[in-house]
């Protein structure tokens, strides 16, 4: 019954979606510029230095950053804390269905819209250029490993997000915290900087942090190109921080909803 | 045994106040000023199964909080609360199954998709047979009459239709204790009546226990039986409509237009003067008197133009409440 409930969110959610096609594909690219950005900086330090990652590590590792990027990224926190201090929040909490529904169908539908065009470019130059990426890119175990990886990326995404746009039972602005979120995110998870190219020191410290875990885990799997941490460790990490972060949410949620004033009547 | 019971609900916000002003804003970062708003005030209802009750009071009167706290919206600061059984804030499944809370401006609806869509959603959430679903929305495409945009994108309905389609989305299964905050308000008169006329088919046809808050004396005195007043957090009235009206109307309002001046006391042999300027005036008189005074003044006074109103439910409410006389 509960699957029921939630495909037919997403199914309304993805004919929603469907009617925002520019949108759709204006997102995509903001999303995919950073990495893409950065992708070229880094082919251009690796041309000029003979330590470090490849070129063709590189494009690689990029290649899969931008798909774990178009993939992980959440944006559920914005609408939670608009919702909840716009007071809209009141018509799913008076329903049998959990809340977080509507915000889970949501950011998998967009996000279904938004990877049919990098998918058709890479089917493109893998057709056209075979050899243009990595071999170590198609070992079936890795691709195994990187799946469970990449599925739990995605909910700590969702998860770190849904811990911040749940404060807003507390504050009345929540976007500047999404905004450090994102700019601590982009610095710490491998998106700007390769961890292959940060001093070892660093990346403990980053090992510390969830952000590692939504972008660079997942590459790194794939690709097979390993920075301080191996598989096991990075998805038993993952899986430890999803836990921790639901064990939140569940705390920050009921303590919420008890002080919640529904603001706006 | 009653559907819904609270024993001393009560409700106080903890707000903070700010003076105006740059520098009391700075203030507000090192030491800030609280202040115990008590919305509800120890509230004591007890409504049985089948009743359809009236919520009436002014604005921040505590009406909708008191219908949060039955929603399981809000908690309470103290007292308790059972609905159908159930503790509302607990917010259990079987219990948000069985009941609907329309809430003026809070739309339901998708906004982007057809109402039909939104239905639909409602069926898998509600988890309704597809046969009952078929009844329930036939007989309602009936009632609302909701053929014509049942597949119109949301957003592109009037006002009047997104207010059916919320009606439509609020009872399409079937709920036993309906919370209605406002149904009618900005709608159109003709609509405001088939929306009383819908609430009240389905009260009669399913039995179901429906507490209604709204401005409009016609939504109030049409529809319900019994009134609830809520004034400053605390119940002021509870009883028949009937018995409101014959204790506490027992007059109206004349307002006329003039097309010359005239004296204020010209106007007082008539009734007691509400309001008055040279070209206008508003006289209160006896309810049974207010065809004999209205003819005597139209013969007499240079009228322009005269209308009868009914003193405001609200106003009624206040001077129950306060024991001042309202004007």
């Amino acid at each position: 019954m509960i699957i029921r409930k939630l495909w037919r969110v997403l199914a309304l959610d993805f004919s929603r979606t469907l009617q925002y096609r520019t949108d759709a594909l204006l997102w995509m690219l903001a999303e995919a510029a950073i990495p893409l950005v950065a992708m070229f900086i880094w082919l251009a330090v690796s041309a000029g230095s003979n330590k470090g990652p490849t070129g063709q590590e590189i494009l690689s590792y990029y290649v899969v950053v931008i798909f774990v990027k178009l993939l992980t990224d959440a944006w559920n926190g914005a609408f939670m804390a608009q919702d909840i201090l716009q007071g809209e929040i009141v018509q799913d909490l008076v329903r049998p269905i959990p809340v977080v529904f509507k915000y889970i169908a949501n950011n998998l539908t967009e996000k279904v819209i938004k990877l049919i065009l990098p998918i058709a470019a890479i089917i493109f130059i893998a057709l056209l250029k075979p050899d243009f990426f990595s071999n170590a890119l198609l070992l079936p175990h890795r691709w195994l490993l990187f799946v469970i990886s990449l599925a739990l990326a995605m909910t700590l995404q969702f998860l770190i997000d849904m811990v911040i746009g749940t404060l807003a039972f507390w504050l009345e602005d929540v976007n500047q915290l999404r905004q450090y979120k994102e700019m601590l995110s982009s610095a710490a998870s491998g998106l700007l900087i390769p961890l292959a190219f940060l001093p070892s020191v660093f990346v403990t410290g980053l090992n510390w942090l969830p952000f590692r875990y939504v972008i660079s885990a997942p590459a790194e799997i794939l690709t097979g190109n390993y920075v301080s941490l191996t598989a096991p460790s990075l998805i038993t990490i993952q899986a430890a921080w999803v836990f921790a972060l639901v064990l939140i949410i569940r705390w920050q949620w009921r303590a919420g909803l008890r002080r919640y004033a529904i603001p706006g009547q | 045994m009653p559907i819904i019971k609270t024993v001393n609900l009560t409700k106080e916000y903890k707000v903070h106040e700010k003076d105006p002003g740059f520098i009391a804003s700075v203030k507000s970062l090192f030491s800030r000023k609280y202040k115990i708003v008590e919305a509800v005030k120890a509230i004591n209802i007890s409504i049985d199964e089948g009743e359809l009750v009236g919520f009436i009071g002014p604005n921040g009167a505590g009406k909708t909080t008191t219908l949060k706290m039955l929603s399981g919206l809000l908690y309470p600061t103290n007292g308790t609360a059972q609905v159908m059984g159930f503790t509302p804030w607990q917010r259990r499944k079987d219990f948000l199954k069985q009941f609907s809370l329309v809430m003026g401006q809070k739309a339901q609806l998708w906004w982007d998709l057809p109402l039909y869509d939104s239905l639909l959603l409602q069926r898998d959430i509600y988890e309704m047979t597809k046969p009952d679903f078929q009844n329930s929305l036939e007989e309602l495409v009936e009632m609302l009459e909701l053929q014509k945009f049942l597949k119109t994108q949301v957003r592109k309905l009037s006002l009047g239709q997104r207010m059916r389609g919320e009606l439509a989305a609020a009872f399409i299964y079937r709920p036993r204790v309906l919370f209605l905050d406002e149904p009618t308000i900005g709608l159109d008169i003709v609509v405001q009546k088939k929306v009383r006329e819908f609430i009240k088919g389905y009260q009669q046809r399913y039995g179901a226990t429906i507490i209604l808050t709204s401005h409009y004396l016609d939504d109030v005195s049409e529809l319900c039986d019994r009134l609830i007043i809520i004034d400053h957090g605390q119940k002021a009235f509870d009883g028949s409509t009937t018995e409101l009206i014959s204790t506490h109307i027992d007059h109206k309002r004349i307002v006329l237009s003039f097309n010359k001046p005239v004296q204020k006391t010209d106007l007082s042999t008539y009734g007691k003067v509400i309001h008055y300027q040279p070209y206008k005036a508003t006289i209160q008189v006896e309810r049974n008197q207010t065809t004999g005074q209205a003819a005597a003044m139209l013969t007499t006074l240079p009228v322009s133009d005269v209308s009868i109103e009914e003193p405001s439910l609200e106003d009624v409410a206040r001077e129950l409440f306060t024991g001042h006389d309202y004007s």
